[in-house]
């Protein structure tokens, strides 16, 4: 098999934790050429190899546990990962052939260092197969990898074992990607954290990891992956970052006042969902603000891998009930799941929340969602008294918050419940109607009667409500890269395909989504030609992108994934918005849904047999 | 003559010092706008106008909606004009 030009290091790593089996194989060049590397490279792996040779073996694909040792698990660069003078090269991606939270394919993206140090420990990806009887880890140090026991770090934060992994590593580079607690316990929402703040937060990947018994990765090593044609890509890099500092997004925004800075114009735009989205303004928005944040207890930023953006948070609440001397984030999401959807408009409350969230392994979007749902249901009168047991959750109730964080890590009393987010939590208690979630992933941030083809794109997502799948936000309130109209349903469909598209592209690339704010497909097609030697055109890259977003949705139908999943809450298609700049508004999902199936080529919601030959997926 | 306010973010604040004032208009955002300019200063106009259209790199909301989609504005007392510089997240 040839060997790749630049960018990958050229290596799998296969772990099987059944049978403490290690093995590695080259990057294909043609499944590269296909599927890039990162998210795409992963796809092609966890259906091929794994949900085909199940199905050769007789085992129907719902079968599939995603707590069961047949679920896969794959942490995934790209050709320009960790390569110096990409623009933000530090992120990687993780995907699961099945998610325990939505039973759709599971799928992450982090920053930090964890992705770039991988590639200088010698692998572009790890794949890891079957689970362990014991709690073990994986060390990967300059191209030697070790499966070791995990006894003594099993039950430890993420912070703990960070630290002591660290530390028994005589090497340079050394990154840790771990669970916390949350992820032994096999909290739905339980997250993959690395470089201690990280997180490949959504879609519960961190239970996978717990039901592997896998505690942690740990990389080292000093490998850099070279690039095919240096003198070009000098003068492309060159170009690109002058590009992205004279932006004033990438360039000043972002750096300034990191994500939170949206907490206002999405407020002011009447679609920041607040006490579980029944209102989309919040006159109190403002207190939980990127700006407060930058004059309160912001001390620094932190950037992750190479990246010339920096829009990470350092911060400090120096005393009070919520003190905490060190903490990174939160993000825009975080702090709306954790403040304004539970009514909490505490910064100092929502940053510990935050930190907690961190410290024990899990999604702050879903879990501060879930806390909000129970806020409602109890509220409405869904929820027995003793089931809370003395906890008095309601919305605005900041210890309550904080408290819930550690029940929920632990199942303890009331976070038992918690733990299995709000999709089941609304079921148990009789109103499903009051999860504000899709495919069981719970929605972020924006409410799409503001703006709706962010519904669209919510009700579409593979992974389930996710934001960044498609993030139309940015035409539609941000007026990137021009400004369209949020209210009207027309022409959405074709906006919402585009971004879906080019997001796979850069979660296979593996690159910072941020960097879409001043660049697009052309860069990335430069990109991938001068390092890894590729001769894409702008045109192939996006039908790379098709092609990733067609093979997950193609997998998700074998899990009975179709139209009828396709949905919103009957919260956003059907009760108008009660009040403020977008009163009176629905999401006319229907009308939209129609357009965007015959944009994809797809029926009932899943690809025809001509649009994966199309696109050259093998069935 | 309707009374309304102006609400400034992310960078405007610290530029200008203020989060919000509060200003009279004859029903016009322009008019509303150099009145503010008296107590901001003249380039507080340059923040919404070039030439004689609206900024590109603003967002400039009326009562939350993009003043793109709004046609011909007539502000009524109690308006709200939010301004923004160009940010982003996700």
């Amino acid at each position: 098999m040839t060997k790749m030009k630049g960018g990958y290091i050229g290596k799998i790593l296969f772990v099987n934790l059944t049978d403490k089996t290690i093995r590695t194989e080259p990057i294909d060049p043609q499944v590269a050429e296909k599927y890039i590397g990162g998210k795409g490279y992963a796809l092609y792996l966890l259906y091929y190899r794994y949900l085909k040779e199940y199905m050769a073996k007789g085992m129907s694909p719902k079968d599939v546990n995603p707590l069961g040792p047949e679920n896969v698990l794959i942490f995934a660069t790209g050709p320009i990962t960790g390569v110096a003078g990409v623009p933000s090269p530090g992120r990687y991606h993780v995907m699961a052939l099945r998610s325990p939270l939505t039973g759709s394919v599971g799928s992450a993206n982090s920053g930090g260092e964890f992705g770039p140090y991988m590639k200088f420990a010698g692998y572009d990806m790890i794949v890891v197969e079957g689970a362990s009887e014991k709690p073990v880890y994986l060390e990967v140090v300059n191209g030697h990898a070790e499966i070791k026991d995990a006894s003594d770090i099993w039950g430890r934060n993420v912070f703990d074992t960070t630290r002591v992994l660290k530390n028994r590593v005589k090497a340079k580079n050394v990154s840790v990607a771990c669970i916390g607690p949350a992820g032994e316990n096999l909290v739905l929402m339980a997250n993959i954290m690395n470089d201690d703040h990280r997180a490949a937060g959504r879609t519960g990947l961190g239970a996978v990891m717990g039901s592997k018994k896998l505690k942690a990765i740990v990389v080292a090593g000093e490998e850099k992956p070279q690039v095919a044609k240096p003198d070009e890509f000098r003068e492309l890099s060159r170009n690109l970052i002058e590009r992205m500092k004279k932006n004033p997004v990438t360039g000043e925004g972002l750096p300034t006042y990191g994500t939170a800075v949206l907490v206002n114009i999405i407020n002011q735009a009447g679609m920041l969902p607040y006490k579980n989205w029944q209102f989309g303004y919040n006159p109190e928005a403002d207190k939980i603000s990127g700006e407060t944040l930058a004059k309160t207890f912001l001390i620094k930023r932190r950037p992750c891998w190479g990246c010339q953006i920096g829009c990470g948070r350092v911060v400090k609440v120096e005393s009070g009930p919520y003190q905490i001397l060190y903490s990174e984030g939160p993000e825009y999401e975080s702090i709306w799941a954790l403040g304004n959807t539970t009514g909490v408009m505490d910064l100092a409350a929502v940053i510990k929340a935050n930190h907690l969230c961190d410290e024990l392994g899990m999604d702050p979007i879903s879990l501060g969602s879930t806390i909000a749902c129970a806020m409602e249901l109890r509220e409405k009168g869904y929820i027995p008294e003793e089931d809370l047991q003395g906890i008095d959750l309601r919305f605005g109730n900041a210890a309550a918050l904080v408290e819930s964080i550690w029940r929920t890590a632990y199942k303890s009393g009331f976070g038992a419940k918690l733990a299995l987010g709000s999709k089941r939590l609304a079921e148990m208690y009789g109103a499903p109607e009051l999860s504000m979630s899709v495919k069981g992933l719970e929605m972020p941030a924006y409410d799409p009667r503001g703006a709706k083809g962010i519904g669209l794109n919510y009700a579409t997502a593979n992974r389930g409500g996710c934001h960044v799948t498609g993030y139309t936000i940015s035409p539609e309130i941000l007026g990137l890269p021009q400004k369209i109209d949020p209210l009207t349903p027309e022409g959405k469909a074709q906006w919402v395909k585009i971004f879906q598209d080019l997001t796979d592209v850069v979660n296979s690339a593996v690159n910072c989504l941020f960097v879409t704010f001043a660049l697009g497909a052309q860069d990335y097609a430069d990109l991938f030609n001068t390092v890894a030697g590729f001769n894409f055109t702008t045109d192939d890259v996006m039908t790379i992108g098709e092609r990733i977003y067609n093979l997950e949705r193609y997998i998700m139908s074998y899990y009975g994934f179709s139209a009828k999943d396709d949905t919103l809450p009957k919260r956003l298609t059907h009760e108008p918005m009660p009040e403020g700049p977008v009163k009176g508004q629905v999401v006319e999902l229907d009308k939209m849904l129609a357009e965007y199936y015959k944009l994809r080529g797809w029926v009932d919601g899943v690809p025809t047999k001509e649009k994966l030959k199309q696109l050259g997926i093998e069935p | 003559m309707p009374r309304v306010k102006i609400l400034l973010f992310a960078s405007l604040r610290d530029k200008y010092g203020v989060k919000e004032i509060e200003v009279d208009t004859d029903g016009s955002l322009r008019n509303a706008v150099e009145n503010a300019s008296k107590q901001l200063g003249r380039e507080f106009i340059d923040e919404f106008f070039e030439n004689s259209s609206y900024r590109s790199d603003r967002l400039i909301l009326v009562n939350g909606r993009h003043i793109q989609f709004l046609g011909e504005v007539q502000l009524k007392d109690g308006d709200i004009i939010a301004i923004f510089p160009p940010i982003a997240g996700g």
